[in-house]
């Protein structure tokens, strides 16, 4: 609380520099020589370029007691000089102030601009609020952590609030424009879980789109998790709306889309493959994370690539002032984060590894295992240039690797990596404008190695390279305004197996593509109770050489083969995507949404598993042969808050129409196939639903429970005979409930339950004999249901330490799945029993064995215990 | 390529090896009542056969026969009408005849007011590749392993070990067979495909091997029905969808006219 309270004096310090005081008497002096005399006198610093200002000029001027603001006001009144605070400095510029401007002081208008960020470790905060009582008005911090502010000059009260910080009221006297920037105390442990969202502050989440939600690495971290591997994306199940395709998966439905229609963001890098352990596993840990951010519609306009949701993962910038590190040690993986300045207050680092460890149990029961792990190394360096510019740059690689000896000695393997860079530079333009500018990269690479000693292999991957430019413009408290560019350039090999002797011969041709996006949109509070959200994006794609692409006929039967020389362009799409959200503030705290959003979708994951595993995953982009994927997405929500009591309510209800959805031929052959477009087919589709939430904050208890209402339905040539049928993501219930309770000062219990339908299967509804086969006959496409799905997590962490040290550590306990319900992934039919118990497909076709349904699921009571630190 | 997915195929298995156990499954059973043409006709002097069923609206239902109706195969030069047997309804015997390689035959079914038809193309067949028998000295029985590559092929082993009465008794039949297939595709569900049964066979038995040519349609025929059914069940399955057929008007089940070679050969003891 000390430290709390003298931080926030230095900031209230910086704030105050016009209120400081002083004395001078000034006799035909030169403003040079009293400009020095002020900074002798105050200590605060000026800076002025002598060339821009009359510093020549001289002045006869007496302060007796005066503060700096009536010294400037009095020195400048006849002078074409103004000033602006900018940090630790008051920047004189040439300006337009003269008598009659000083004179309509009170009616001019002053930016308050600056970041939020962390008052123990320098890490900028995104979305925290910046609010004025006075004027009900405020902002919310972007996703580098900067507002800006404009208000009339005057004295107002700032009441500065972030989730799990403790609020902050700061006065400040607006004379001039200002840039400052203001740092929260994040909350004491046991409080951590209140939500600082008291006061009028909360009525600034009406400014937030329909749909938009947060999760919070620390929640994510106490909540248990399979093998006590706290995994943030996994996390999302706990969303409404959010379904996972199944136990083990990486995939993820969201409102009725399709699970490659989900665009998955680190630090603004595209990641196309999170998962390791073929899902079981996601690559982005808690301790990586500074913020996750999930649009389910009302898409702002600078998203764009990805029809149903945006999952927006921001990592932490590093710790600007002290060295700290975490860790931890689970049954799976141990995992270490370290933090620090390079430089105090001005640079930063932040690295965390993690790498799995079972591969050193397994090579004892497996001497051919040659190796299987997974690792992940995240890096962020974050540099401040100057009060204007900041540069971040992240580096991420995550990778799985299984190597394996077969009995011929022949080294085989299979591995796949994600990796993406990002280069991002902040600039302040001027008070009212920001720049950010970014160059990322991403790749997703997947080998599978049947003989690595000569070199053969199976490839699919894909890479881009792409650069953003937005600048943010506020030119007033209730108007911000966003305009960017977008251009990327990506690479595709949809899957080519390459021995040494063949290494050019490609089965599959190779694609370039070409993304270009423009987009413009703004934030405006039409009134005090509507603010609204429009912009429009337009984007275009354009494939060029070298590649093949085969042609087909309206039988999709190939015609012919078209040959395109490097940089040959041979496919351009363009598309408009106007984005609408209006947001009412209703009486008592609550809210009214309303959003549209078109989203165009240009690439494709091209894959006709039925697996929650994922693997040969195959990239395509839109081309001859496949139109885009696009959606129309309409979401009327409404939210309440109780505040006194600590209730959040959060409904929604939603349309998605989809166009262009991709689906595949029965038995389509996906695998080193030159005629792979040729199994696709393509067709609409429609999802609709209905979510609420709910939650509940005490001081020490926290709890939150979500129910979804959704079905999602596909129209495409080909499959269901053209009829309409349930996608396999319609899963019409879901209900997820979760608490976190901290029972003694050293214990902390969470648990977790989810229920949701079963995912949408194909079964027979007749059978007949061929050749000694029992061979299934089907009427419908996703005629039948998994059964339900239903899960209860517990975990226990006790503090080891007895009061608050350095070092901290402590013990999680945890059982997943702790009723031990058995929750099916496969539905089969085509095996036998055999005496063993065995399931097997019978192999004798002269003497028929009696087929039984059968069904495979994974995780059934799975204790675990996870040691973690911090420092 | 295969070779190496395979073992690796194995590992993956270990790694996700999830749980299976039965399951009482309510199936959304429908009477279609279809029909269902087997028919294979080979380059090996004899009667051939044509069994006709309908499809069952349960599963593990005995086979339904199609009875009554006429069954004629045509190369465009002769008509061969295929009578059914008395001993087993259902079946559809030619008199003694065999096809020829590279010609086109017709079948054509009549049953009740409906007509079904089929065309089917007879190629090479290429030689039998090695066999490969290993023994396990600890069951002291023996393992048939598959040793296909090349040109697309189906493989029919036939085990008969009817004189060792002991395991007859053991294995609840004197005779076995089991099929294998060389296609053109690399398929996913085929390399992370299920556990199958085990046919281990007794020192003594003797093998009858058959290899059949397959046309592009039969192979694609042949790569559908095993989505559905061998290579069904494993950890990376994929949509389900009715098998192909070459059958007109509505019927399932597939015709072919193939060139067959064999050899049989004794495991000795």
């Amino acid at each position: 609380m000390l430290v709390m309270l003298l931080m926030s004096g230095i900031t209230f310090a910086q704030l105050s520099k016009l209120d400081i005081r002083m004395n001078g008497t000034y006799h035909e002096e030169t403003l040079a020589n009293i400009l020095a005399d002020i900074t002798s006198k105050t200590g605060v610093k000026l800076s002025y370029s002598s060339n821009r200002i009359p510093v020549d000029t001289r002045i006869t001027a007496s302060f007796n007691d005066e503060p700096l603001a009536d010294v400037f006001g009095q020195l400048f009144s006849t002078l074409p000089v103004r000033y602006e605070l900018m940090d630790d400095y008051i920047i004189l510029k040439k300006g337009r102030a003269g008598p009659e401007e000083a004179y309509r002081e009170e009616e001019k208008k002053f930016t308050l601009n600056g970041f939020i960020k962390d008052n123990n470790s320098g890490e900028l905060l995104i979305g925290a609020t910046v609010f004025v009582p006075e004027l009900e008005l405020g902002a919310v911090s972007n996703n580098y952590g900067y507002f800006s502010l404009t208000l009339p000059a005057g004295k107002y009260t700032l009441v500065l609030s972030y989730m799990g910080y403790e609020a902050f009221n700061a006065i400040i006297n607006l004379g001039s424009n200002m840039k400052s920037d203001f740092g929260l105390m994040p909350a004491l442990e046991v409080m951590e879980e209140v939500v600082v969202s008291s006061l009028k502050t909360e009525e600034m989440q009406f400014k937030k789109v329909a749909s938009q939600s947060e999760v919070l690495p620390e929640q994510v971290k106490r909540l248990p998790s399979l093998f006590g591997e706290a995994d943030v994306l996994k996390n999302l199940e706990m969303q409404p709306g959010i379904n996972y395709y199944g136990e083990g998966s990486s995939y993820f439905h969201v409102r009725g889309g399709h699970y490659d229609q989900n665009l998955i963001l680190l630090d603004e890098a595209t990641l196309y493959n999170p998962s390791h352990m073929f899902g079981i596993f996601s690559p982005v840990i808690p301790e990586a994370v500074k913020s996750v951010d999930i649009y389910k519609a009302g898409f702002p306009v600078k998203y764009g690539g990805r029809l149903s949701s945006v999952i927006d993962i921001r990592t932490r910038d590093g710790n600007l002032y002290n060295v700290s590190g975490s860790g931890s040690l689970s049954m799976i993986s141990g995992k270490l984060s370290l933090e620090g300045p390079f430089k105090k207050g001005r640079s930063s680092y932040f690295v965390s590894f993690r790498r799995s460890y079972f591969d050193v149990l397994l090579k004892r029961i497996s001497p051919n295992l040659k190796g299987l792990y997974f690792y992940d190394f995240t890096t962020k360096f974050n540099i401040r240039l100057g009060p204007r510019d900041r540069l971040f740059i992240t580096f991420y690689k995550g990778e799985d690797v299984f190597r394996l000896t077969q009995g011929t000695g022949q080294l085989t393997g299979l591995n796949w990596s994600n990796t993406s860079t990002t280069l991002r530079w902040n600039h302040i333009l001027g008070s009212r404008i920001f720049l950010n500018a970014t160059v990322y990269g991403s790749k997703y690479d997947y080998y599978l190695h049947t003989n690595m000693a000569s070199g053969s292999y199976w490839n699919s991957r894909i890479n881009n390279l792409s650069l953003k430019e937005e600048l943010s413009w506020f030119p007033t408290p209730r108007l911000s305004c966003r305009f960017g560019v977008q251009l990327g350039y990506y690479d595709f090999n949809p899957g080519n197996f390459s021995t040494a002797e063949n290494r050019q011969q490609v089965q599959v041709s190779p694609v370039k593509s070409t993304e270009t996006a423009l987009y413009a949109g703004a934030e405006q509070e039409v009134c005090k109770w509507l603010a609204v959200h429009y912009g429009l994006r337009f984007s275009t794609w354009t494939n060029t050489g070298k590649a093949f692409v085969v042609r087909y006929d309206e039988g999709h039967n190939m015609t012919e083969i078209d040959y395109y020389m490097p940089n040959q362009p041979f496919y351009h799409h363009s598309g408009l995507q106007p984005r609408l959200s209006l947001s009412a503030a209703l009486p008592g705290a609550a809210f009214l949404k309303l959003s549209y959003s078109r989203n165009i979708q240009y690439i494709n994951l091209i894959s006709n598993s039925l697996s929650p595993f994922n693997s040969f995953e195959v990239w395509l982009p839109s081309g001859p042969n496949i139109d885009p994927q696009k959606a129309d997405i309409f979401d009327l929500g409404y939210q309440q808050s109780f505040g006194d009591r600590g209730w959040n309510l959060q409904t929604d209800l939603f349309w998605k129409n989809f166009y262009n959805q991709i689906g595949y031929v029965y038995h389509a052959n996906m695998l080193v196939n030159p005629l792979i477009e040729g199994e696709i087919r393509q067709g609409d589709g429609y999802a609709y639903g209905f979510e609420m939430s709910v939650q509940k904050e005490t001081e020490k208890f926290k709890a939150q429970g979500a129910y979804t209402y959704l079905r999602s339905f596909l129209q495409i040539e080909d499959i269901n005979g053209g009829e309409i049928f349930p996608a396999s993501q319609d899963r019409p219930h879901t209900l997820n409930m979760s608490f976190t309770w901290q029972a003694r000062p050293r214990w902390m219990i969470t648990g977790s339950a989810r229920y949701n339908s079963g995912a949408r299967i194909t079964t027979p509804v007749s059978f007949y004999y061929y050749q000694g086969y029992q061979v299934p006959l089907f009427t419908g496409q996703n005629n039948d249901r998994l059964p339900s799905y239903s899960r209860v997590d517990l975990s226990a962490t006790l503090k080891l330490n007895r009061k608050p040290e350095q070092f901290e550590h402590s013990l999680t306990f945890a059982i997943y799945n702790m009723f031990g319900q058995v929750n099916p992934i496969f539905l089969y039919y085509n095996k036998t029993l055999e005496e063993n118990g065995a399931l097997v497909v019978p192999s004798d076709r002269l003497n028929s064995r009696e087929l039984t349904a059968s069904m495979r699921y994974t995780f059934v009571f799975l204790p675990s215990v996870t040691y973690q630190f911090s420092f | 390529m295969r070779k190496g997915i395979f073992h690796i195929a194995i590992m993956l298995g270990m790694l996700l090896a999830a749980c299976e156990k039965e399951i009482a499954w309510e199936f959304q059973s429908e009477d279609l009542s279809s029909v269902v043409v087997d028919g294979i006709l080979t380059n090996e002097l004899r009667q051939q056969e044509i069994r006709l069923s309908f499809s069952n609206a349960k599963i593990n239902q005995a086979l339904a026969p199609v009875m009554g109706a006429a069954v004629s195969v045509s190369d465009g030069n002769t008509i061969r009408v295929f009578s059914e047997s008395q001993a087993e309804p259902g079946l559809y015997l030619s008199d003694s005849f065999q096809v020829v390689i590279n010609r086109v035959y017709f079948l054509t079914v009549i049953y009740q007011a409906d007509t079904f038809t089929a065309r089917a193309e007879s190629l090479p067949v290429t030689a039998l590749e090695n066999m490969l028998i290993v023994h396990d000295s600890v069951q002291h029985l023996n393992r048939f392993v598959f040793q296909g590559s090349g040109q697309p092929a189906m493989t029919k082993v036939f085990y008969d070990w009817s004189e060792d009465t002991a395991y007859c008794t053991a294995y609840g039949s004197g005779r076995a067979q089991e099929t294998f297939y060389v296609l053109d595709n690399v398929d996913i569900n085929e390399i992370f495909g299920p556990d199958r049964e085990l046919i281990r066979f007794p020192s003594g038995t003797q093998i009858i091997r058959k290899k059949y040519s397959l046309t592009e349609e039969h192979q694609e025929f042949i790569r559908s029905l095993l989505m559905e059914t061998d290579w069904s069940g494993g950890i990376f399955d994929v949509q389900h969808g009715n098998v192909t057929t070459n059958l007109s008007n509505g019927a399932f089940g597939y015709f072919a006219a193939c060139m067959v070679v064999s050899d049989t050969t004794e495991v000795l003891k």
